[in-house]
């Protein structure tokens, strides 16, 4: 297992812009793990479980999935859901990025198992602190299952 | 009472025959015997003077024939013979006759058959002294009569003939005495029966006044009920057991227009051609194993109108059962069926109107579901490029920054290396770099934030629009409490006073109605007129089954033309004094609505504003 190496970030949202936007933001926070961007729920799974165009990528490596709720086709419900439902993939953190804050999606997104739930970089400021702070949970809780 | 009385009448008047009865009875028995007594009696005295009257005719046929001898003994001449001749046959008729009368009486009969041989005796010596002077041996008889044994002979009868009258006139005497003594039995008898038989046709007098009158009274009665019956205006017909009509009051001839002379006799069911609401045997079946039967009949008017009517049939029994009449007792429930035929029409009109409203209200519903979708979905949708243009935007002034940073950060840009040369481009660049990008970049900011607020406001009022109620019942004075409680602790109150009144309990969403009280004494708060003290009542009561909520204050007061635009999204009509997106009425009203109540505002400009809504109490569905 090849824990020392730092999680691949997946952002993953049809609005180009928006991409472009996180990536800018985790950057300019001083976030240098390796981004990758994704454009539908479709191209999401097939990185995630190492599919179709991605079937050649290893499966080894860590992720953080940044998760745009609303997408065309496999929207982000849809993805958590497939993520979360799989023994292996399960454990993998996933942010929900969305620009709604409707209490009913927020609640069902944390009854599928999402570990934070994100609004997007309207205040970067907000946005880094709040993706700093999960780096920082999740990477206390690699150390403590090592232990 | 009139029973009691009759009753004992009825009694009385029931020994008095048999008692008269006995009394004639005993009359006549009596009377019968005196009669027989009376008889015997008569027949005694006749007897009596036939034995006198014989005696003394005896005597004097004696005495005839013995003159008549004498006579003829003297002169010789036969015409004294006539007298003796007479006599002899008297005297044998006369002891005839005495044998016949004084058979009963033994002694009287002795002295009779005494009688017959003395006067035989004598009658022969006449006899024999008339043949020897006829044969003219006059001396010879003469010479017998000179005997004077013929005398004595005549003697003897004249003795026993004065004996028997005697004992006759004794025996007269006694039946004399009995006589009166029956007079007086009789007179007796006769006074007794006739006083008794006074007496009782007295008490049969009074008893026959007594029943007359009773009956009398009992007939005015009757016919004081009979007219009632008649006056009655229910319908009233009786009928025997063939059905024909013996009975038929003023009310029958009032609701069917046939009189009494034509009705009478007639049978019912013809007459009035009733349509039974089951067959007829059913409804004798119930009225003999019960007594009545009630039920609705159709019957035909003498005009031919048909009529409903309440028929209600009593059975009286007479006779044990053999004879029947029925009592039925109609009433005209016609304009009643009417009436209730129209309600039901009515009734079915409603219903239809009912079924189209609540096909109307689940379009409208259906349609409303679809606008606050459509409001979600476009304002959700909307939010997408506004996170780019509010996101980019913050990237262009972080880029302007570094790109002042490049250049050389806060130096005048005069001093720049590549703008050195031309003193005036470096100035332009400056003036574009400070001013121009800043400036375009906070209006297209400010633009964004409007903006991003206008679509939460938006996004608030659809959730509103679609956010589950929790219904129960809520107390809104503890809401109203509860809300200004919140406003003074963030000192939202802006110095007003508020005046809470009673408010009713209501049915709905807490958290909703807490909502609404919020914003419109929010409202009311933020509107207050500059240089007033806000004085702000809110108060309710109930009407008919809602709860009447009013929210009053002094404050800034409504231009009469917003009314129509008040509770319409983004509307504000004194931006001056507050801030906000004009979505709180809006939203109030959405609440009310869904609710099921209703909410109107009143109010002068620079005087005041009220709101008033309704809320249901009882546990209606809010959409």
């Amino acid at each position: 297992m090849e824990h020392t190496s730092t999680p691949i970030i997946l952002v993953i949202d049809d609005d180009e812009g928006h991409r472009e936007l996180i990536r800018r933001n985790l950057q300019r926070g001083g976030i240098t793990n390796k981004i990758v961007s994704l454009a539908n729920g479709n191209e999401a799974l097939d990185y995630v479980f190492c599919k179709g165009a991605h079937a050649e990528r290893r499966g080894d490596s860590e992720l953080l999935i940044l998760l745009d709720i609303n997408m065309p086709g496999i929207d982000g419900v849809e993805v958590l859901r497939r993520i979360k439902a799989d023994p292996c993939k399960k454990t993998i953190p996933v942010i929900m990025l969305t620009t709604t804050d409707d209490p009913r999606e927020v609640s069902h997104c944390y009854e599928l198992g999402c570990n934070v739930y994100v609004a997007k970089p309207v205040e970067p400021v907000a946005f880094i602190e709040a993706i700093k702070r999960l780096g920082m949970f999740i990477s206390i809780v690699r150390v403590a299952e090592e232990q | 009472m009139i029973a009691g009385s009759f009753s004992l009448l009825f009694r009385r008047s029931e020994w008095l025959l048999p008692i008269a009865i006995l009394c004639s009875l005993m009359i006549v028995i009596l009377s019968f015997q005196l009669r027989r007594e009376s008889a015997s009696l008569a027949a005694n005295l006749e007897n009596h003077r036939q034995i006198v009257g014989d005696v003394m005719d005896l005597l004097s046929a004696m005495k005839d024939a013995e003159t008549g001898r004498r006579g003829f003994l003297l002169t010789g001449q036969e015409k004294y013979l006539e007298s003796y001749n007479i006599g002899t046959a008297h005297a044998a008729e006369d002891l005839t006759s005495l044998l016949r009368a004084t058979r009963s009486d033994r002694q009287q009969y002795a002295r009779t058959e005494a009688l017959r041989a003395l006067t035989g005796e004598k009658l022969a010596e006449l006899n024999l002294t008339v043949k020897l002077s006829k044969s003219l041996r006059r001396d010879e008889a003469l010479s017998i009569v000179r005997t004077n044994a013929g005398k004595g002979v005549m003697d003897e009868i004249r003795i026993l003939c004065e004996q028997m009258r005697s004992s006759e006139n004794v025996k007269l005497m006694e039946n004399v005495k009995e006589a009166e003594k029956f007079g007086r039995r009789a007179f007796l008898v006769t006074v007794v029966g006739s006083g008794f038989l006074v007496a009782l046709l007295t008490l049969a007098r009074m008893v026959i006044a007594s029943v007359n009158r009773q009956r009398d009274r009992y007939m005015i009665q009757l016919r004081d009920q009979a007219c009632v019956l008649d006056l009655a205006n229910d319908t009233i017909i009786i009928r025997d057991n063939e059905d024909r009509i013996t009975y038929w009051n003023q009310g029958a001839q009032r609701l069917y227009g046939w009189s009494e002379e034509e009705a009478l006799g007639q049978v019912t069911r013809t007459l009035l051609k009733t349509q039974f609401p089951q067959s007829l045997d059913n409804i004798n079946a119930k009225l003999v194993s019960q007594g009545h039967w009630k039920g609705e009949l159709v019957h035909t008017c003498r005009d031919g109108t048909p009529i409903t009517v309440a028929s209600a049939w009593t059975l009286q029994r007479e006779d044990s059962h053999r004879s029947r009449s029925v009592l039925e007792m109609n009433y005209d429930i016609t304009e009643r069926k009417r009436a209730e035929a129209g309600l039901r029409e009515v009734s079915r009109l409603l219903e239809v109107r009912v079924k189209e409203l609540a096909e109307t209200n689940a379009e409208l519903s259906k349609k409303s579901e679809e606008v606050e979708a459509f409001v979600y979905i476009v304002s959700h949708d909307l939010r997408a490029p506004l996170v780019s243009l509010q996101g980019f935007c913050k990237e262009l002034e972080l880029s302007c920054q570094e790109l002042r940073q490049e250049l050389g950060g806060d130096e005048p840009l005069e001093n720049l290396s590549p703008l050195r040369s031309s003193p005036a481009y470096g100035t332009r660049v400056q003036a574009i770099l400070t001013r121009d990008i800043p400036e375009s970049l906070r209006y297209i900011t400010a633009s964004t934030t409007k903006f991003h607020r206008l679509i939460n406001a938006l996004l608030e009022l659809s959730r509103h629009g679609r956010q589950e109620y929790h219904c129960e019942e809520v107390d809104l004075g503890a809401v109203v409490q509860s809300t200004l409680d919140s406003m003074r602790s963030s000192s939202g109150a802006n110095g007003a006073v508020f005046a809470v009144g009673s408010i009713p309990r209501v049915y709905g969403d807490a958290t909703a109605l807490g909502q609404v009280f919020a914003n419109l004494i929010g409202n009311s708060v933020k509107y207050l007129q500059p240089g007033r003290p806000g004085h702000i009542e809110i108060g309710g009561e109930m009407e008919g089954r809602e709860a009447h909520c009013w929210v009053r204050d002094n404050g800034a007061g409504l231009p009469a033309s917003a009314k129509p635009r008040l509770f319409q999204v983004f509307q504000r009509f004194h931006p001056g004094l507050a801030n906000g997106e004009g979505m709180g009425l809006a939203i109030v009203r959405r609440v009310v609505e869904r609710h099921g109540g209703r909410i109107w505002a009143e109010g002068e400009e620079g005087v005041g504003t009220t709101f008033h809504f309704t809320l249901p109490c009882g546990r209606t569905a809010p959409g």
